[in-house]
């Protein structure tokens, strides 16, 4: 059984590929949490009529008939999960519901639903503490508390995740839809990484920061870059940040070593003649575990 | 051409620094020592390297072939296998180089765009490996002369680089010099002839060093 397939038919879409370790439970393991937890529409609007600013939203956001049934099937599901896991606060929720109502572009959305995906997942995954909530915009200045401990996130701007996980680290991700997403992200705010390292070493060894990219779709946008700019991949091998795409956890050294070997091959191609141009060079490799094969390494 | 300025802003730089290729000096800068000398020659190379740039002015950077353009990092490697360091710097390489690429430049101002696009990539990117290095280095080698040295060139600079470099650079001052940054950030946060996003890197980094127990 393809655990992909598994997770499309309940609504929400993990790219979760056979031969990840324990890809088979972590795909049925989130099926079951969704599928346990789907609660109807009026259960949702029912959820949301006491705490939230804007209880109203919830009931626009699901009317919404521009955006198509499989994704706001995605969205009840993890709404739902969200809701009956206590560890995401109402005004995060109502955040996110609100910035989900309002999508302009299908992108947007995207954006919205991958920014609650990936606290449902650490949720999920038992990855955060028991006594800790999970903060979804988090922003400079303002002082959280995570189980017993206070925490700023200065000199970050803003954090899409700060959480305490269970061995008591305190954590920050950047979450995106796609790599295309972070390269914006990365221009229009080019010091965001740079703010993460710092507030990263303020803490006394109790601090972690990621890069999350929810879908393998478009990975290689990490290597796209104009003049005046620095790609993607190679800001968070400079800075130091760890880099999840899908189900693919990068550490520094493996992007190092996916970043050479692209420079590597490309040189190859060129000295053979066979390199036509950089776009259908990266048409080569759609996945990371394409592009192992059609690079020659491993990134396990 | 236009481009005789050029050899001028050529900063002459120590080794590893002038490693023209982005990877490979990277790799070299990984043996260098946490040293007194070393952080001189660094601030040296700093300093030479945030010279030049405040004199290169890169082209719009549509007149750069779109076969170069979209992945210019690249680009930038590619190019540094025919000019290894910075000093082997010169427009007949840059022209080769095009050829190799299969872009006939009939025009010359094209291999001057790129030349002068590549010369300002590779020198932002020594300047910020040369930061990274540095607040690594000062976490060693508390060099209270050297920090000042550091904090002088930061404010005699910010201002005539690229806005998104001068914010690493600003921010990297708060770093290293913690409460001795403080004055250069007030007189950056309160420059309101500056854009606002530099401002607010100034300002932010203000606000964490009065707000954090001092750790240097």
């Amino acid at each position: 059984m393809n655990p992909w397939i598994l997770i499309a038919e309940s609504g929400d879409i993990t790219e979760v590929t056979e031969g990840t370790p324990d890809a088979i439970k972590v795909a049925t393991d989130e099926l079951s949490a969704l599928k346990k937890g789907i609660m109807s529409d009026e259960e949702l609007k029912v959820a949301v009529s006491k705490g939230f600013a804007n209880s109203n939203h919830m009931e626009e956001l699901l009317r919404r008939t521009d955006i198509s049934q499989d994704r706001l099937l995605r969205v009840r599901a993890n709404l739902s999960s969200a809701l009956s896991s206590g560890q995401i606060s109402s005004e995060n929720l109502q955040a996110i519901i609100s910035k989900l109502k309002s999508a302009k572009t299908v992108d947007e959305f995207d954006q919205v639903l991958a920014e609650l995906r990936h606290p449902n997942r650490l949720i999920h995954s038992g990855t955060v503490a028991e006594n800790s909530s999970i903060l979804t915009s988090a922003k400079k200045g303002n002082e959280y508390t995570l189980g017993s401990t206070k925490v700023k996130i200065d000199p970050v701007s803003e954090a899409d995740a700060l959480y305490l996980s269970k061995d008591s680290i305190i954590h920050i991700d950047e979450v995106k839809n796609t790599a295309s997403a972070l390269r914006d992200k990365l221009l229009k705010t080019p010091d965001q990484l740079t703010r993460m390292k710092d507030w990263c070493n303020l803490g006394s060894g109790n601090r972690k920061i990621g890069i999350v990219i929810e879908t393998e779709s478009g990975w290689t946008d990490l290597f796209a870059a104009r003049p005046g700019e620095t790609a993607a991949l190679k800001t968070l091998i400079d800075e130091q940040v760890p880099l999840t795409i899908a189900s693919h956890n990068l550490t520094v050294s493996q992007m190092d070593v996916l970043w050479n070997a692209v420079l590597k091959k490309s040189k190859q191609l060129k000295k053979q003649g066979n390199f036509s141009n950089w776009n259908d060079f990266f048409s080569q490799m759609p996945t990371l575990k394409d592009a192992e094969t059609f690079l020659g390494i491993s990134l396990k | 051409m236009k481009t005789n300025y050029l050899p001028q802003v050529l900063p002459k730089l120590s080794y590893p620094w002038l490693i023209s290729s982005a990877t490979q000096r990277r790799d070299k800068i990984q043996a260098l020592s946490y040293s007194s000398p070393e952080i001189k020659k660094s601030l040296i190379v700093l300093e030479q390297c945030l010279e030049a740039l405040s004199q290169l002015t890169p082209p719009p950077i549509d007149r750069i072939p779109e076969s170069l353009r979209e992945y210019w990092d690249f680009t930038v490697e590619g190019l540094a296998e025919n000019m290894p360091i910075i000093d082997d710097f010169n427009l007949v390489q840059v022209e080769k180089f095009l050829k190799e690429e299969g872009i006939e430049s009939h025009k010359e101002q094209i291999v001057e765009d790129v030349a002068i696009w590549w010369l300002w990539s590779v020198i932002q990117d020594i300047v910020k490996t040369v930061l990274r290095w540095l607040e690594d280095s000062f976490k060693e080698a508390k060099d209270a002369e050297q920090i000042s040295r550091f904090l002088n060139i930061t404010e005699h600079y910010w201002l005539h680089i690229d806005p998104r470099l001068a914010q690493f650079l600003l921010s990297r001052s708060a770093v290293i010099g913690w409460k001795k940054a403080l004055p250069l950030l007030e007189s950056v946060a309160r420059n309101t002839l500056v854009s606002s996003f530099i401002r607010e890197t100034a300002q932010d980094y203000r606000e964490l060093i009065l707000g954090t127990s001092d750790i240097n």
